[in-house]
């Protein structure tokens, strides 16, 4: 099952009620909130692009609330020589910087923008105020931090029981249920990073995913071109995961 | 009541200060917590699960540590986190979060302080340090994840194994552990013979004591140097997680 995009799932949403579509609604935490509560938000939130590889923030700010409207972003861990690996990716399905609802001032994940598109930003001292206990936005983040840490947690068994195309398999399913079209840019540096192996083995697996038909690659940019094939491809990793994001898609919100 | 009209403690809350979590709450969340408190077992390989899903639990061990292990669709077992007096069980089913192929296995012998999950919730709803430790306990559980997720591909068996004996052994504040070689395979996601070469040379240069089915650790130093950051890093972020802090929240 996948994990589409709001676009793809328009028909599935109630029709919204009173208050004109706000941009902010293609986020899915946010469309779940009340709707007062989300007008609140809405005036402290700060909307805008983001490029592939911009910095949202790093593992040591007092870190903003970031909410992706379309765009993707990778969160990453820096290692003691300095080189980086993602531990997971966050859409419009949720928010990176889920520690403000924790009571945490600081991250300890790098934000690295892995998709084009747009994010509604919220700063640490609004987000402080609107975190309120008892909060709607409060609890919403709290709950999507749990579908993150599922996300996290399989990645951590997967880092360790699988190959490389498999794994690349998984995270490319990952990443194309979070952008809005087929064709991704994606270098092979930053899949290095995103599977935390060396740009070599990321080479011989984009063959692998190539040959099988799931994807055609070039230069800085991965197409999808068979979504059955990419999922024939990958390990068991993305169903097992997509059991937990389906059991919270079917709830409420 | 005893007869000076004096709360008296009951054998669960007394042994609160023995859990990081429990024992850094006020006195008066605490001596609410402990009305259905209860001291239970953890018995050395047994996988804890829920009888039924009306009676569930969480669970603060105050000896002892659980894996959180990860379950492929053909059964293997790969280890996520380990939780011991630094945490609690139970954190997922807390906050509705969703279903996970894991299992919680105990990794060494120990017992906990159980108490209700829906009572749990309420007392979570009050506020105050329950709930503030609570989330701050979620966020270092993100962290453990998110580090065993980079260890797990980066790093050896060797630096793997050295980290393990030494986070068990914080946890439970034991040095002599039982663990089958079998099992720690399992638990560091390789095969039964490399964890054995692994062991021997642990063994061969004095940085552990080894006899079937124990693992004694006889010079930290050397598991210090041969373990990855990873060991450094998670428990700075223990640390970090119950010193005092300005909190974003009410």
């Amino acid at each position: 099952m996948e994990l589409r995009t709001p676009s793809n799932t328009k028909s599935a949403e109630p029709p919204a009620i009173g208050a004109s579509a706000s941009p902010l609604r293609a986020n899915r935490l946010l469309r779940s909130l009340p709707a007062d509560e989300l007008r609140n938000i809405a005036a402290e939130i700060d909307t805008r692009n983001v490029r592939v590889g911009e910095l949202l923030f790093t593992e040591s700010d007092r870190n903003p609330m970031v909410f992706p409207l379309d765009a993707v972003i990778s969160l990453v861990r820096p290692m003691g020589d300095g080189t980086l690996v993602e531990v997971g990716m966050v859409g419009s399905e949720g928010v990176a910087g889920v520690n403000l609802a924790l009571g945490i001032d600081v991250n300890g994940h790098r934000a690295i923008v892995q998709g084009d598109g747009t994010v509604g930003i919220l700063s640490a001292e609004p987000a402080a105020a609107l975190l309120r206990t008892g909060s709607a936005l409060a609890e919403a983040v709290r709950r999507f931090a749990f579908v993150f840490l599922a996300q996290v947690s399989q990645i951590a068994a997967c880092n360790r029981r699988h190959r490389v195309d498999h794994r690349l398999g998984f995270w490319l399913l990952m990443l194309h249920d979070r952008h809005s079209s087929d064709e991704m840019p994606l270098t092979q540096d930053f899949l290095a990073m995103m599977l935390g192996t060396r740009r070599a083995g990321i080479n011989e697996a984009l063959q692998k995913l190539d040959e099988a038909g799931a994807i055609k690659h070039s230069r800085g940019r991965v197409q999808v071109t068979s979504r059955t094939a990419l999922e024939n491809s990958a390990c068991e990793c993305y169903a097992q995961l997509s059991s937990a994001y389906d059991a919270v898609a079917h709830s409420r919100n | 009541m005893n007869s000076y009209g004096l709360h008296q403690m009951s054998p669960a809350e007394a042994e609160f200060g023995k859990n990081l979590i429990l024992g850094n709450l006020q006195a008066r969340d605490q001596s609410r917590l402990a009305t259905r408190a209860e001291k239970v077992p953890l018995p050395y390989r047994q996988t804890l699960t829920d009888d039924d899903e009306q009676r569930q639990h969480v669970l603060f061990p105050i000896s002892g540590v659980v894996s959180i292990v990860h379950v492929a669709e053909n059964g293997t077992l790969v280890e996520v986190a380990l939780v011991g007096r630094e945490g609690m069980i139970g954190l997922g089913k807390l906050f509705g979060g969703p279903r996970q192929p894991t299992k919680l296995i105990v990794q060494g012998e120990g017992e906990a302080i159980r108490i209700p999950l829906n009572f749990m919730a309420d007392e979570f709803h009050r506020g105050g340090t329950l709930r503030e430790y609570l989330l701050r306990y979620v966020n270092y559980r993100m962290y453990q994840l998110s580090q065993t997720a980079i260890c797990n591909r980066l790093h050896t068996i060797e630096q793997r194994l050295a980290r393990w004996i030494l986070l068990i052994s914080d946890r439970t504040g034991i040095d002599n552990l039982q663990v089958s070689q079998e099992f720690l395979s399992y638990m560091l996601g390789a095969r039964r013979a490399s964890v054995n070469e692994v062991v021997q040379r642990f063994k061969e240069s004095g940085a552990i004591r080894h006899s079937r089915n124990r693992v004694e650790v006889a010079d930290k130093q050397q598991l210090l140097e041969r373990s990855c950051e990873c060991y450094r890093v998670l428990t700075r972020a223990l640390d970090a997680t119950f010193e005092s802090v300005s909190s974003a929240i009410a």
